[in-house]
């Protein structure tokens, strides 16, 4: 019986031991994932996406000028029918 | 001791899993701001296909010319304002990951509200209805993209 109550003590201490450590594990486990994220970040991995990110940008702009010319166009050669302002008329 | 370590070893392994879950919502600026770029485009391409129609519907007299204009110019406006947003997506690419980020991507969000508003604004002086039905269903899909930008960015950037 005395043995059984130390190997219980002795298991209760380890589980009180693990059950107290489990905070501490998370915040440290989500701080090496943090990190392993963040060293990838600084890679390959981020100089190709980043690139990926500015060609759309790109691709967006030459977008805008595109319709941009068509308005401005389209505004030049289709003149108001009568004065557009009150100095005008 | 040898328990002490053992305790060790099973909550940074519990901690890595619970951890892993936790950071699974880190934020990657670049692959947001390529997929708002790659919405914008097919945006920009709405409202040039709007142009387009508006200019159909002048030559063809559904509409009179100085209506015509009035959207045109609205219409610049909104392109003015989608290069405004263009160039904040190239400046939050520089910014990301430091203070400055927040309220770079604040202005993206601001200047694609604009576009959106401002791309119905152009269809007030449409009074012919056929023409004012087709516009506004290019006007909606534009609407719808600047819907799911906007989606994109809040909450995910900030």
């Amino acid at each position: 019986m005395a043995d059984i109550n130390a190997q219980l003590e002795k298991y209760t201490k380890a589980l009180g031991l693990i059950n107290g450590m489990i905070p501490i594990g998370v915040e440290l486990g989500a701080e090496i994932v943090g990190l392993i994220k963040g060293a990838i970040h600084h890679g390959d991995v981020k100089k190709e996406t980043v690139e990926a990110a500015l060609a759309s940008v790109r691709t967006f702009q030459s977008a805008i000028g595109d319709v941009d010319a068509f308005l401005s166009t389209w505004l030049e050669t289709h003149p108001a029918s009568g004065p557009e302002s009150p100095s005008e008329r | 001791m040898r328990l002490r370590l053992t305790g060790i070893l099973l909550t940074l392994v519990f901690g890595l899993c619970v951890g892993s879950s936790a950071c699974a919502g880190n934020k990657d600026v670049n692959t947001i701001v390529k997929n708002t770029a790659d919405y914008g485009t097919t945006l920009i391409k709405g409202v040039g296909a709007t142009a387009q129609a508006v200019a159909a519907a002048e030559a063809s007299g559904a509409i009179p010319r100085d209506n015509a204009r009035a959207v045109m110019t609205t219409l610049q406006g909104v392109t003015a304002k989608a290069k405004e947003a263009a160039s904040y997506m190239d400046l939050l690419l520089k910014v990301q990951g430091t203070p400055e980020a927040g309220p770079v991507a604040d202005k993206l969000v601001a200047a694609l509200d604009v576009v959106n508003s401002e791309l119905f604004k152009a269809l007030v002086p449409i009074k012919d209805d056929v023409t004012r039905t087709q516009i506004s269903g290019l006007a909606a899909e534009v609407s719808k993209t600047v819907l799911i930008i906007n989606r994109e960015i809040i909450g995910r950037i900030k």
